[in-house]
């Protein structure tokens, strides 16, 4: 990869070819709000919060950081009125959305947003869309158990049918990844649950120290995947000589 | 026509073909054709096709009967042309083949069955019609003599003529052809398309490259990808294969709206008849270039004709758009570089090729080089497929060949580029239409459907329409298109309602910055546009509507009410009849309008009960004495 | 529920995950609906996730996944009928059939479903009643032609 040089809010900045502005500013310490970027995920562009200004010159374009790939000599504006004012747009229409949310009333605050002033009809809706868990599930986990179903307005994050998720592992990656804490996952000693996509784990336990490890199906999952032996997941880490 | 045809080995083979098809042709001969197509279909073009040849078969006589695909002029349809008379009848039904047969037979032509003008007179041949005559059908005119099952008929006309110059050209030379040329894509943006073609012949050298074609004709009123399709399905694979070749492409498709049973079924008919003569698959008339084309049916999703969206869905995947900071043309289908336009710009490659590019540069505007198929639709009286060159008036269009407004009324507006473009007023029909005129005056090209309305449209209603349609066919990824439409939608629904807001309109406005800009893909990008324009042109309706609770196009049925004149009500009781929820009553008083000249003491003059009425203009539907007042 | 049916389908798209929206309107034509064990056969052949599968079928408007109406009426909502009245004409048959557009009725009967445009603007407002075109549709009109209602009236004749 070639190093290239950009601009960015008139200070030059040293970044190598196609590496993603929203990378670049957070390298350099440059604010940036979204609400659906992920290190350990590919840019899905859809909060639309990290938007900058693109300046050509004589013309200017709005872009999504986050998947966008720097070219030399490009210059870019994070704060500028029309960047600051459609960032408030976008977050009063999220706001609107997830209007109880603490996460995103936070977000909403911190970019100037009057909470209590919202123009549109509230709605209650914990999930923003931003398609983590979907995405982590494929990305990462590679168990694709779970997707966005429906369009437009309706759509929503769903299991196959509404039903339970024969694909799921139980890892949880799509809890742990949330950032609004709409995905519960409860767990007691002997079951992991998963309410949103009607699964219930069996947990696996060391057979050494009595030390709950995970779901036998995710342990499952992963022996087959990284041909591990038979009787690899029967002890725990701590136990494994 | 079942035999398998002959492969056809190098370019001689493909000449001696054509020859030998126009040999056993009479150019003489008696031919009556009929005119299909969706729409013709719909009138029982079929049924007057099978009439026709029953009867012709029984007179023994020379005569062809030839189904083909719309000639256009739906408003008239079906139509039935005998040649070489150039008889040109309309409106035709079954029950007239007898009266076109025997007019064929003896050249005298059936006076009930031609079209009249507005003078009266009888008009005999098509190209005397004023809906034809300021056309110049470059695409359109293949339809009229191709069946479009019959690839015979398509060689007859010089189909394919420009695959044995193309393939003998060098690709580079191709791209520059088109350049020269100044085509630009006709589904919507505009954009160069031989830049684009460029763009992909560079882009990852040595990799698989895609062509294809767009034919999930979205735009809701605009219908000429579909008739070019399904009536000339020939015309778009010569230009696929001119293309493919132009850009080192073995593998096409075509992506078609399954709302289009005809277009999909004629288009494999036509790939059938491509492979087996050898003009698609292996080396391609002896060229050494290998080609194929698979048909793929779209499942009804308005952003799948976003080209990241239409290949997500090739893919197999939802029709979800992705940014396109890296173009289709260098990362696309399966992320190979990918060459997608539109029906109508593909069918116009073999025209550049053959008649070259400064003829082709000669039509239209400065900008905007060739035709452009335009479906002239809603309150118009010559609903119909209307090909002009670029840069012809909106006037000419509406008024010349379209025959302006039905049942005297004031043209308001005429909405173009689908739901991603807007209305324009009275004050803009003189403008030149071409993509660039389109776009500065607020409104853009998009593929073409150009919707007239008349007083009676409610411009806030059909702003409504719009972002009600945008707002159902967002595909939900991003906030602005997915939350901000559906807000806006929110907004307009309340203002048709009688509930806007002091402050509605600017909000709208603040609004549409925002989805213009910041929304990831063209949907969102101009879905504010249907709503700017109404506003910018038609402010005063939207003000009529938030102030003074008042539509005045009297469409909006929160703000109208229906009422009986009472010196008009006969006490005929058809009001009361169909009201389905007995809000049309009769009242105590006796009806004073005379029924055929005597008034009946036994019938009472009707009222309309406000509180039980639902609006749904059925009694003014079926009074016969205009005594349902709608204010 | 024959699945043989579903693997033909699949066979003749070539196993091609590409062609997913083609098979799955093939499985629609079968079963006049996506019902679930075909769809797990889909992603079971094509090798695809069922979430994917689940997540096209609810995506495009083509697809139900409840069981459709024996009769179809379509009405044409595109922007030339929409100006000839066709909210009209839509409501009218949603009050006479007692079900919203995009539901099928109580009966099983009927599905009445709207379309963005059919392409045939001349004949608007336009009803497609199983497969047949019914032009220059009015409140009146539609009386005659709407399935149930056509019934009815053979009956009582």
């Amino acid at each position: 990869m070639s190093k290239v040089t950009i601009t960015i809010d008139g200070k030059k900045v040293q970044a190598e070819a196609e590496e993603s502005l929203l990378d670049i500013c957070r390298r350099e310490f440059i604010p940036v709000p979204t609400l659906c970027d992920h290190h350990d995920l590919k840019p899905y562009g859809v909060c639309r919060l990290c938007i900058v200004e693109w300046d050509r010159g004589d013309w200017s374009k709005i872009v999504t950081s986050c998947n966008f790939p720097v070219k030399d000599g490009q210059v870019f504006k994070t704060n500028s009125d029309k960047v600051l004012r459609q960032r408030r747009m976008i977050m009063e229409l999220t706001l609107a959305r997830s209007s109880h949310t603490p996460e995103i009333i936070d977000v909403a605050k911190r970019i100037g947003v009057e909470v209590d002033k919202v123009r549109f009809p509230k709605k209650d809706e914990g999930c923003t869309l931003c398609g983590m868990c979907i995405r982590a599930c494929s990305e990462v986990v590679e168990a694709n158990a779970i997707s966005f179903a429906g369009r437009g307005p309706t759509r929503k994050i769903s299991s196959p049918f509404f039903d339970e998720a024969g694909d799921c592992i139980g890892c949880g990656s799509c809890s742990y990844i949330c950032p609004t804490n709409y995905i519960k996952m409860e767990e007691d000693e002997n079951y992991r649950t998963f309410p949103e996509w009607k699964v219930k784990f069996e947990m696996a336990h060391c057979k050494k120290c009595g030390q709950k490890i995970a779901p036998k199906k995710q342990l499952e999952f992963i022996r087959k995947k990284a041909n591990l032996p038979a009787d690899w997941f029967d002890v725990c880490i701590n136990c494994r000589p | 026509m079942v035999a398998k045809l002959a492969k056809l080995n190098n370019f001689a083979d493909l000449d001696s073909l054509r020859k030998s098809i126009l040999k056993d042709r009479d150019a003489n001969a008696t031919t009556i054709v009929v005119a299909g197509g969706t729409c013709g279909e719909a009138r029982e073009s079929n049924k007057i096709f099978d009439a026709i040849s029953e009867l012709a078969k029984k007179e023994n006589a020379k005569l062809t009967v030839k189904y083909t695909g719309c000639h256009g002029f739906c408003q008239r349809e079906p139509i039935v042309i005998i040649e070489p008379m150039g008889f040109w009848y309309q409106m035709v039904k079954p029950s007239d083949a007898k009266d076109i047969v025997a007019s064929a037979l003896s050249g005298k032509p059936a006076e009930h069955l031609l079209f009249t003008d507005d003078a009266g007179n009888k008009i005999l041949k098509e190209n005397e019609i004023p809906f034809y005559r300021k056309q110049n059908k470059l695409l359109l005119s293949a339809n009229k003599l191709t069946d479009p099952v019959s690839v015979e008929d398509y060689l007859a006309a010089g189909g394919y003529a420009s695959l044995p110059k193309a393939l003998a050209m060098k690709p580079e030379a191709i791209v520059d052809e088109v350049k020269k040329a100044g085509l630009r894509g006709r589904g919507g943006g505009g954009f160069l398309t031989a830049r684009k073609w460029e763009t992909v012949r560079k882009a990852q050298p040595g990799e698989t490259r895609y062509v294809i074609c767009n034919a999930d004709e979205g735009d809701p009123g605009a219908y000429m990808d579909r008739s070019l399709l399904e009536g000339n399905p020939h015309s778009v694979l010569e230009g696929m294969i001119v293309g493919a070749y132009a850009i080192g492409a073995n593998e096409g498709y075509i992506y078609v709206r399954n709302e289009y049973p005809l277009a999909v079924k004629n288009a494999r008919i036509a790939l059938k008849q491509a492979r087996e003569l050898g003009l698609l698959g292996k080396n391609i008339l002896g060229s050494g270039f290998d080609f194929d084309i698979t048909i793929c049916r779209g499942g009804g999703a308005f952003v799948c004709g976003e080209s990241t969206a239409l290949m997500a869905s090739l893919e197999g995947k939802i029709g979800e758009p992705r940014a396109k900071y890296i173009h289709t043309a260098e990362q696309g289908l399966w992320n190979k570089p990918s060459c997608l336009n539109n029906v109508e710009t593909w069918a116009n490659v073999p025209h550049i090729i053959n008649k070259g590019s400064d003829w082709f540069a000669s039509i239209g505007t400065a900008g905007s080089k060739g035709t452009k198929i335009f479906s002239l639709v809603g309150k118009i009286n010559n609903t119909g497929l209307v090909e002009v060159p670029m840069g012809v008036k909106l006037r000419e269009i509406i008024f010349d060949i379209g025959g302006g407004i039905p049942d005297g009324k004031k043209f308001k507006a005429v909405q173009t580029g689908g739901p991603s473009g807007g209305c324009l007023p009275e004050s803009q029909l003189d403008l030149h239409v071409d993509f660039d005129e389109l776009t500065k005056a607020g409104s853009m090209m998009g593929s073409g459907g150009l919707i007239v309305m008349d007083e009676d449209t409610c411009m806030v209603d059909v702003a409504r329409y719009f972002t009600e349609f945008l707002t159902e066919e967002s595909c939900g990824k991003c906030v602005p298109c997915r939350e901000g439409v559906a807000h806006m939608l929110w907004i307009l629904n309340r203002i048709t309602n009688g509930e806007g807001r002091e402050g509605d309109i600017e909000l709208l406005e603040e609004m549409a910055e925002t989805i213009f800009d910041s929304s990831l893909c063209a949907l969102g990008g101009t879905a504010p546009n249907p709503v700017l324009s109404t506003i910018k042109y038609f402010r005063d309706e939207y003000e009529a509507h938030i102030k003074e609770k008042r539509c005045p196009a009297k469409v909006c049925k929160k703000l109208i009410t229906y009422s009986v004149i009472d010196k008009n009500c006969t006490g005929c009781m058809a009001c009361t009849r169909v009201c389905p929820t007995e809000a049309a009553v009769a009242t105590e008083k006796q009806a004073t309008a005379p029924i055929k000249g005597k008034t009946n003491p036994k019938l009472k003059m009707h009222q309309i009960i406000d509180k039980k009425c639902i609006r749904c203009n059925l009694c003014f539907e079926n009074c016969k004495y205009d005594a349902i007042k709608v204010k | 529920m024959d699945l043989s049916k579903v693997e033909q389908i699949v066979k003749n798209h070539d196993t091609n995950p590409g062609q997913l929206i083609g098979i799955l309107q093939d499985v629609q034509t079968e079963f006049r609906y996506l019902p679930k064990h075909p769809l797990e056969k889909v992603a079971e052949l094509l090798n695809v996730p069922l979430s994917q599968v689940f997540s096209v079928a609810t995506f495009f408007r083509a697809f139900s996944l409840e069981p459709r109406g024996k009769h179809e009426v379509s009405v044409c909502m595109g922007t030339a009928c929409h100006v000839r009245g066709a909210r009209r004409v839509l409501e009218e048959i949603e009050r006479e059939l007692d079900v919203p557009a995009g539901k099928t009725t109580k009966d099983k009967e009927v599905t009445l479903e709207t379309v963005n445009c059919l392409g045939a603007c001349a004949l608007g407002p336009i009803v497609v009643v199983d497969g047949e075109y019914h032009g220059h549709m009015t409140s009146t009109k539609l009386k005659t032609i709407l399935p149930g209602k056509k019934a009815h009236n053979v009956k009582k004749d």
